[in-house]
């Protein structure tokens, strides 16, 4: 699932979490399918960011998604004060190779959920 | 009443009467929850008599970290089903929070990655009422806005230590201060009257084996910081993994298959608390 | 199961048989294991390898597993150290078999994972006491329930009967939630479970409004949640009870159904079927002067006052007014 800007949803795009009010209220359930007319009440009531199912859009790199290959890279210099502790090292490793096992899960996923090519 | 706390440099002291200021409220709650006769409607009426605090309590009670997200509609449901410690934790937690946001860039961002991190190992390891380890995760670095606000002079010294000598910020803290923020936090506590739990997962998280009372309160907050840290969620004043002692999983009964569960629930939750600032 | 074999394994303190697992190559302590007690009592299966006994005890775990250090086919404490690391047979008991010479020159007991230990020569008394008392620590321990922690079926039943044993006064109340099966079919479990959690909430909280009493909350399972305050105050707990939890429920469904007031699903033969939220249903038990003997009496006075709540479609709750033997009298139905 992936969170968007409002600004990035579209109809047919279906809720992965409800949507609250400013007071933490649900105001549409999960499942349901995001129409404009939703949408625009969304606006109206200030929501500003919605979770959807699957990964519709590519926002590699920004706040919205969670890099799994990102936080893989980013394990050596978080680690470095420990390096050569073996106990830090093995956790290390655990986190390491389950970044990249999700990184890869989310690469298929996407993959699979293109489009098929014209022509 | 709590003294003033001194620090280990120039005389420099941590005083009392400069301490953030609580809602009045927060006060004549506490008296009335210990009060036995007094009934969940009447407290929940006096915070609410402060609308502006209560809509702050309400969006975070309302968030995945709590276990009802989206399902509570008023501060009565709210005592109802997270108890006062928890309320009271979140309150006091608010009215840090903008001097938090003003002093320490990402600092928020951090404790509340902390909160969540601290419940859902809470949660993993089964243990009861997991949302009083949110609080715990919550608070768990109120010492360091303290001293950056009181102290202004020496929190350019830390960051310089950090930054130079590549130090953790707890080290900076030591090495400029005497002592670190998990000091302050329980000198803290003692002023604001935590519930003792909460006091040791503020004072214990960076040596949670030698917790005395409350080690599985003390384990969960320390094994959340380094959870947070991993996701480099926010910014707790360096950008450093703690040292993950074993002992705190150990305790907990924790095993690989347990992390994975839990880093599981955080990469979602992540997503989920990312907008929960009031501004 | 006969009422005569819940007696006798209840003479124990169990609610049921309890299923033995014993790995050893020994006939003779095997014989001993299932002469000991009768088949309502405990269920002895005996293996001598050990790996036909990691099959069996990973797809039907006993209570209680009994292991020898030597089998023919592995140590034993590789067969206790497989089972230990399996998560969901964390909480299995287990019992070491050992020699007096592996006694005496000592061992890593930290590193063993293992509950108790018998030591050769095995004596008929000893292994009776070892095994009545493995068996009653496990199920104190891990009795909690794993969604709401709080204390289980085992804890509950051995509250109510000590209260009875020390003839103390006492109001025992069983709640359910009407409903809650349609709640669970159309928004799934998790949103259940959120429930569940939520009930045990409103209880624990709501009966520590009470102040200054003794009191007990547990979880049966599944929506049964039981709770034991003085009788002086169990009136006022369960009308806080009721009006707390209908003003709470609500939140718990999505907008429109909310707005209802009610769930409608359509059927396999698609007729649409409504149903009201969910409703919490209380029948209250007292004991007054020792009048109750066991903790089975409670329970089925209990059974009987359920029924009469739940002909009431909404929140609400029914206490036991009877004096002596005479039954319910029909018109009983305050709230």
């Amino acid at each position: 699932m992936q969170k968007l800007p409002l600004s990035l949803a579209r109809p047919g795009m279906v809720l992965a979490k409800a949507v609250a009010r400013a007071d933490g209220i649900a105001v549409a359930a999960q499942g349901t399918e995001l129409s404009q007319s939703l949408l625009d009440r969304f606006d109206t009531m200030g929501v500003d960011a919605v979770v959807v199912e699957g990964n519709p859009v590519d926002l590699e790199g920004s706040a919205g998604d969670i890099s799994y290959e990102k936080r893989a890279e980013r394990l050596d210099h978080l680690f470095r004060k420990h390096a050569g502790d073996k106990w830090m090292e093995q956790i290390k490793k655990l986190l390491y190779d389950y970044f990249k096992l999700k990184a890869a899960g989310m690469a298929a996923a996407r993959a699979a959920a293109e489009p098929p090519r014209e022509g | 009443m709590a003294e003033d706390l001194r620090t280990e440099r120039k005389g420099l002291i941590l005083a009392v009467k400069d301490l953030p200021t609580l809602p009045k409220v927060l006060d004549e709650v506490a008296r009335l929850v210990e009060r036995s006769d007094s009934s969940t409607d009447e407290v929940a009426k006096l915070i609410a008599m402060d609308q502006v605090l209560s809509a702050k309590v309400l969006k975070m009670v309302n968030s995945p970290i709590y276990g009802f997200p989206g399902r509570i509609s008023s501060i009565q449901h709210a005592l109802v089903l997270l108890g006062f410690n928890v309320l009271r934790g979140i309150i006091v937690s608010t009215s840090v929070f903008e001097i938090m946001s003003e002093n320490m860039v990402g600092l928020w961002e951090h404790s509340l990655g902390v909160a969540l991190a601290s419940s859902t190992v809470a949660r993993a390891a089964g243990l009861r009422d997991p949302e009083e380890y949110s609080v715990a995760g919550l608070l768990h670095d109120l010492g360091k806005v303290v001293a950056t606000v009181q102290l202004p002079e020496l929190k350019g010294e830390i960051e310089q230590a950090v930054k130079t000598k590549d130090l953790l910020y707890i080290e900076a803290e030591k090495e400029v201060m005497g002592f670190g923020h998990d000091r302050i936090n329980a000198w803290l506590a003692d002023h604001w009257k935590l519930p003792p739990n909460i006091k040791e997962g503020l004072s214990h998280h960076h040596k949670p084996h030698l917790a005395q009372l409350y080690p599985d309160m003390a384990c969960a907050v320390h094994i959340g910081d380094f959870m947070a840290r991993v996701f480099e969620y926010g910014f707790g004043g360096d950008d450093n993994v703690t040292y993950l002692r074993p002992e705190a999983l150990k305790r907990l009964k924790l095993k690989p298959v347990d992390v994975e569960r839990i880093l599981d629930h955080l990469s979602e939750q992540f997503l989920e608390i990312a907008d929960l600032s009031f501004s | 199961m006969s009422r005569e074999t819940d007696t006798r394994a209840a003479g124990y303190g169990f609610t049921r048989p309890q299923l033995v697992t014993l790995l050893t190559p020994d006939a003779e302590f095997a014989a001993l294991m299932q002469g000991m007690w009768p088949e309502s009592v405990m269920q002895v299966s005996h293996f001598t390898r050990g790996r036909r006994a990691i099959e069996t005890l990973f797809n039907d775990p006993p209570d209680l597993l009994i292991v020898d250090g030597e089998l023919a086919d592995m140590p034993g404490l590789d067969v206790v150290s497989l089972v230990k690391s399996e998560n969901v047979y964390r909480q299995l008991p287990v019992i070491y078999v050992i020699s007096q010479e592996e006694l005496e020159s000592g061992r890593d007991w930290l590193a063993a994972e293992i509950d108790d230990f018998l030591a050769r020569p095995l004596r008929p008394a000893e292994i009776r006491a070892r095994v009545l008392l493995t068996l009653a620590r496990a199920s104190r321990s891990f009795d909690a329930n794993p969604l709401t922690r709080l204390p289980g079926n085992t804890s509950i039943i051995h509250r109510i009967q000590e209260l009875i044993d020390r003839r103390e006064d006492f109001a025992l109340a069983y709640a359910d939630l009407d409903h809650f099966k349609s709640f669970n079919d159309k928004y799934g479990f998790s949103r259940g479970d959120e429930v569940l959690m939520m009930t045990a909430r409103v209880i624990v909280n709501t009966i520590r409004s009470l102040p200054g009493i003794r009191s007990f909350v547990g979880h049966v399972g599944g929506d049964d949640f039981v709770f034991i305050v003085p009788p002086e105050v169990v009136e006022t707990a369960c009308q806080r009870l009721v009006a707390t939890f209908d003003n709470i429920v609500p939140s718990f469904y999505d907008p429109e159904d909310r707005e209802r007031g009610n769930i409608q699903s359509t059927d396999r033969e698609g007729r649409l079927r409504t149903f009201p939220l969910m409703a919490i249903s209380l029948a209250v038990v007292f004991n007054r002067d020792g009048s109750l003997k066991h903790y089975g009496e409670a329970s089925q006075i209990a059974m009987s006052l359920k029924k009469k709540a739940k002909e009431n479609p909404t929140s609400c709750y029914v206490l036991d007014q009877r004096r002596g033997d005479a039954p319910p009298p029909p018109s009983d139905l305050p709230g």
